[in-house]
């Protein structure tokens, strides 16, 4: 809605037709911002159901009266207890200091490999360059099932699998950080991406005093790409931590299991209480939650990084 | 590409020395993605090749049977590979659809100056980061039947007082829920589109209006192609993720009940793979056609989209092509 | 990044000798050997011995598990045990398998009912006959001893646990109708358990289904909840009208006679025909779950399985759960099933492992356990010998106990799940949940048609006799 060109256009129609036509600009206008709030709100409430499940009593959950009179949709009585007591059921810390194990070493590992090989991608010339990106983006496209069996042999024959393995089987989640496999090609185009558009005249002047590849990888281009890293980091935060199918396959133990995977199983058990799971799954939905509300801005600077160039 | 005169200088003095010092650089910092690619990938998928030619029991003996597996995959019903293809396929596309649609609505709503807008787009892109499970979990509960505490079920029955719906049992309706959590966790689609609805140049849209086009015009003639690429973009990975549905099927219920009408494929080959016995060589080969499948859907919507945007200036993701 | 090169320099050897391993004739997958140790930490035969334990369970049965664990270790301070809650049975296959490949098999584990036969043609249990052989040796009930085709006892059910019918005492007085019975002899007939079932359903507009104008599209509250449909949740109502999987011997293929027909129709009618029960697939748990839906008053009646004995003290109203004997077609009976215990003969410390299967298999030291109704005895003298019985059903419902006793007492109440031992079970049970089951549930075919489908196919599978 420029208004210039309303100003532009004064002399082809009369003020009355422009200020009809205005006005019914404005109120489809109105119209579609109360539809998109209409549907934000829609999309917003089971957020806010999840929660509410999480703080009522047993049998408010399952007591068929939600539109009684009063309303059950609302909790009468909050019990935060169904916290505490899912807590207890799974070995909730042990849960969480076992995403954390993965989590972490997950992320660095993405940073740190997936900026080395994009700068490769971006700056060095080297034979076959092309293909070896073409090859490694397009794992992207694979689907895991077609790798799954065999990975999970050779992770075996080396020894990495079963809780008695070396960090208790966790390590064939934590390898395809360091190696930008299974999804994390796409943070190799993404930051690939990024430094093209940095400017080459700043390596070149780098490179007359003297510098090379290692340095100006260091000291020119990581701090210049820090905002693509941050969206890497977060990016590669919630993929794990939300990874799934993997869990399943590679945690064998009780004492390695992630939090995703705690939930799935206290989902499936004889005596639900399922004021608990939900309160469970709040809570391990919270530390991405958090990480989204505090690198908002980073979230959308990065998916638009990622979308707008391909 | 970019190289400035005075690298090409530097490099056509000493041509050999530097290049192959530069060559070998290269290929050090390349190492993790190159060597990943080859360790997982492009062995794996050797070697799941080799797996689908064989028969693997229960303790891991191999013995070759050439194309047997493949033979029995598509004819023995009980495995249940076609059935798996099917709704898999049909769950793929019309999710695809379903979000595409709603996310470019979205974006394009989205995509005015209001008070709050940020906060709005915030929302929308809230659910994508919840694990997936307690998504599945949540809206498992949202859509159970009225008896069990079903919050929409109670809702129809109740307040629209027409007959409930039985979304977890009816082999119709389950898609609904899968198509529900798809929606929901579409915020990602949604932010993409959104910021690349700003790129489309103002200019264009102010020519479309004083030649007195309303705003479809402005959509079809200036936006839509603007936006052309991003949105195909998306429609690729979209069709690719969600053909590799896994988490909420399980949490639905983990053998693919109603009438197999979730079995997905991941599913269906981590069933074989993992539990149940002796069916690993049948799993690599299902993998095997599920790959060459996405292929040749991919290989089919690329040449559409070529065939209708023959001056893409967007070069393709797979082969070459690659500045 | 110099030491993260120097691992993936590491994992690039490994792979080339993978490689080179993998190219050949030999097994790519692991293969069990056995003179990989296993489980134990010390190879000190004499000092501390570490035994694994794999089990499932949750909640509080995960607590007396380990606390029955903890008591054993305090009593014998030179064994240690590693006991590791895996989740629910149908992840159990899976991690067996691999921990046969990567040679970590525990050393006594809980085992899923139909799988025993098959791990024992993998040839990886133990044959625990000579624990119970001898004067003062326990009698297991006979219902979840399992054997293999020689008479050797391969797995001992750690627990008995039967098919039970939960109701809602408020709903029934509401409604102004009797308890069902806890005497076996006194069991509803199929058809008045049916009528019963109409007067608990309502609608939303208040009429029970057996009153003009009950519309079954606007149910509120069911007569019935159905939650787990699988396997012996349904397959008692087969026996029931003289009908069955197999035989009690093992030896005929009862499922595709007539009175299987017939009972299958009849179960699946509550749902589609007399409206009673709501809609179900083939699964072990469609809804919340349990006798929560029974607590909250969706559903009036449940079936479930006698472990839910031990979710009635935290219902949110309390003593409203009443247990009876289940409705009869012909005859009165109920299922059993029961996880049981196994020994690994990939043992390192074979007799150690029995010792500790031996305690756990007994009563005695799982007292919690069967008093809070999640086991029950798989002894015979638990149900005979009055001063036991006192013991563990202390704090049990009476009507449960009544119930319990009555079909442990009546001849051929309990029939035992086939998965015990029919060796092709497993293979059966994946062709059934392959059909159209699920068709036949929501009424889209009859059970006649179903059975037309697919018993010809389950017959030769039965009659393959293996597991395989």
């Amino acid at each position: 809605m420029n208004k210039g060109s309303y100003a532009d256009n004064t002399a082809l129609y009369s003020y009355g037709k422009l200020s009809r036509l205005n006005r019914r600009r404005k109120a489809i206008n109105t119209a579609l911002i109360v539809l998109v709030f209409l549907l934000a709100i829609l999309v917003a409430f089971p957020l806010y159901w999840m929660v509410r499940c999480s703080l009522v009593s047993k049998s408010a959950l399952t007591v068929p009266e939600y539109f009684a009179d009063p309303p059950g949709i609302f909790p009468k009585v909050i019990q935060w207890v169904n916290y505490t007591l899912g807590m207890e059921r799974i070995n909730f810390f042990q849960q969480l200091l076992n995403s954390l194990i993965i989590t972490i070493p997950y992320v660095l590992g993405n940073l740190l490999t997936t900026s080395v090989s994009a700068y490769a991608f971006a700056r060095i010339r080297f034979p076959l360059r092309g293909m070896w990106f073409a090859l490694v983006i397009s794992t992207m496209m694979l689907p895991c099932a077609v790798t799954l069996l065999p990975q999970y042999a050779m992770y075996t024959k080396m020894g990495l699998v079963g809780t008695d393995a070396i960090l208790g089987g966790r390590l064939p989640l934590i390898l395809p950080a360091l190696f930008c496999a299974s999804g994390n090609a796409y943070f190799v185009f993404l930051l690939r991406q990024f430094m093209m558009t940095i400017p080459v005249e700043i390596d070149e002047a780098a490179r007359i005093d003297g510098a090379g590849h290692i340095r100006i990888f260091i000291n020119i281009m990581l701090p210049l790409i820090r905002p693509a890293l941050i969206v890497v980091g977060l990016f590669s935060f919630i993929n794990c931590w939300n990874e799934f199918f993997y869990s399943i396959i590679y945690l064998q133990g009780e004492k390695v299991y992630t939090l995703t995977l705690g939930l799935y199983i206290i989902n499936g058990v004889h005596i639900t209480n399922y004021e608990q799971v939900m309160a469970l799954a709040v809570l391990v939905s919270a530390p991405c939650l958090l990480l989204f509300l505090i690198g908002n801005k980073y979230f959308v600077e990065g998916i638009k990084l990622s979308g707008i160039k391909g | 590409m970019q190289t400035s005169a005075l690298t090409k200088r530097s490099f056509g003095g000493r041509k050999n020395i530097r290049g192959r010092r530069e060559g070998a650089t290269g290929y050090l910092f390349a190492f993790p993605a190159i060597f990943g690619f080859l360790l997982l990938t492009l062995y794996p998928m050797a070697t799941s090749l080799f797996y689908s030619f064989n028969k693997i029991d229960l303790q891991g003996n191999m013995e070759w049977v050439g194309l047997q597996n493949y033979v029995e995959i598509f004819s023995n019903p009980s495995i249940g590979f076609l059935k798996s293809m099917q709704v898999t396929i049909l769950y793929a596309f019309i999710n695809t659809f379903l979000i595409i649609v709603f996310c470019l609505v979205v974006a394009l709503l989205l995509n005015r100056k209001f008070r709050m807008r940020n906060l709005l787009r915030a929302i929308f892109y809230l659910p994508a980061v919840i694990p997936m499970i307690s998504t599945a979990i949540l809206w498992k509960l949202l859509l159970q039947n009225a008896a069990g505490g079903g919050l929409i079920n109670q809702f129809i029955m109740k307040v629209l007082h027409l007959p409930q719906l039985n979304f977890l049992t009816d082999v119709r309706l389950v898609f609904v829920v899968l198509f529900a959590m798809g929606l929901w966790t579409c915020g990602g689609t949604i932010v993409v589109l959104l910021a690349t609805l700003q790129d489309v140049p103002r200019n264009l849209i102010e020519a479309v209006e004083l030649d007195g086009g309303n705003a479809w015009h402005k959509f079809r003639y200036v936006t839509y192609p603007t936006i052309k690429p991003v949105l195909f973009f998306q429609l690729i990975m979209c069709i690719i993720t969600s053909m590799q549905v896994f988490t909420q099927s399980m949490v639905l219920s983990s053998n693919g009940a109603p009438n197999r009408m979730t079995y997905f494929i991941n599913i269906m080959i981590y069933d074989h793979s993992f539990k149940q016995s002796g069916m690993k060589g049948i799993a690599a080969a299902e993998a095997w056609a599920v790959f060459f499948t996405i292929l040749i859907i991919t290989s089919v919507l690329f040449y559409f989209q070529g065939a209708l945007r023959p001056d893409s200036d967007r070069p393709k993701k797979r082969r070459g092509g690659i500045k | 990044m110099k030491s993260k090169k120097m691992l993936a320099l590491l994992l690039g050897v490994f792979m080339l000798a993978a490689l080179f391993a993998g190219c050949g004739e030999q097994a790519e997958v692991e293969s069990t050997s056995p003179d990989k140790t296993d489980g134990t930490q010390s190879p000190d035969q004499e000092k501390s011995i570490t035994l694994s334990f794999v089990y499932w369970a949750d909640g509080v049965q995960k607590d007396l598990v380990e606390a029955a664990v903890a008591t054993y270790e305090d009593a014998n301070p030179n064994i240690k045990i590693t006991a590791e809650a895996l989740p629910a049975s149908g992840e159990f296959p899976g991690i067996i398998e691999s921990r046969m490949q990567s040679n970590t098999l525990p050393d006594v584990s809980y085992m899923g009912e139909g799988d025993i036969m098959k791990y024992n043609e993998m040839g990886i249990l133990a044959d625990i006959s000579p624990l119970f052989k001898g004067e003062d040796a326990a009698q297991k009930l006979d219902a979840i001893t399992i054997k293999d085709s020689e008479g050797h006892i391969l797995g001992i059910g750690l627990s008995n646990q039967l098919e039970l019918l939960y109701y809602n005492k408020q709903m029934f007085d509401d409604a102004g109708i009797p308890y069902p019975s806890t005497n076996v002899a006194d069991a509803w007939e199929w058809g008045e358990f049916v009528e019963i079932a109409k007067k608990l359903t309502k609608d939303t507009n208040g009429r029970n289904a057996t009153e003009a104008g009950f519309n079954p599209q606007l149910i509120e509250t069911y007569g019935l909840g159905l939650s787990a449909t699988m396997a012996f949740h349904h397959f008692w109502a087969l026996y029931s009208n003289g009908g069955g999987v197999v035989s009690a011997d093992g030896g005929e293929f009862l499922w595709d006679k007539p009175e299987s027909v017939e009972a299958m129709q009849k179960f699946i009618d509550l749902i589609n025909v007399d409206h009673v029960a709501n809609a179900v697939t083939n699964t072990w748990w469609t809804d919340l779950g349990n006798i929560a839906t029974v607590d909250s008053g969706g559903a009036a009646m449940m079936f479930n399985g006698s472990w839910d004995l031990a979710n009635i003290p935290s219902c949110s109203v309390p003593n409203n759960i009443g247990v009876a004997v289940l409705p009869k077609l012909k005859k009165a009976v109920t299922m059993n099933c029961g996880a049981p215990l196994v020994v690994y003969n990939t043992s390192q410390n074979i007799d150690e492992a029995m010792a500790f299967a031996k305690y756990m298999l007994d009563p005695d030291n799982n007292l919690p356990l069967l008093q809070s109704g999640a086991w029950l005895p798989n002894d015979v003298s638990w149900y005979t010998d009055e001063a036991l019985i006192a013991e563990w059903t202390a704090n049990l419902p009476e009507d449960a106990v009544a119930t319990i006793m009555s079909y442990s007492t009546t001849p051929d109440a309990i029939v035992q799940w086939p998965a015990y031992y029919v060796p092709a079970y497993n293979k059966m049970d994946v062709a059934f949940a392959a059909s159209d089951i699920d068709k036949a549930w929501a009424g889209e075919i009859s059970a006649q048609q179903l059975f037309d489908e697919i018993m010809q196919n389950m017959k030769t599978l039965f009659e393959s006799g293996t597991v395989e």
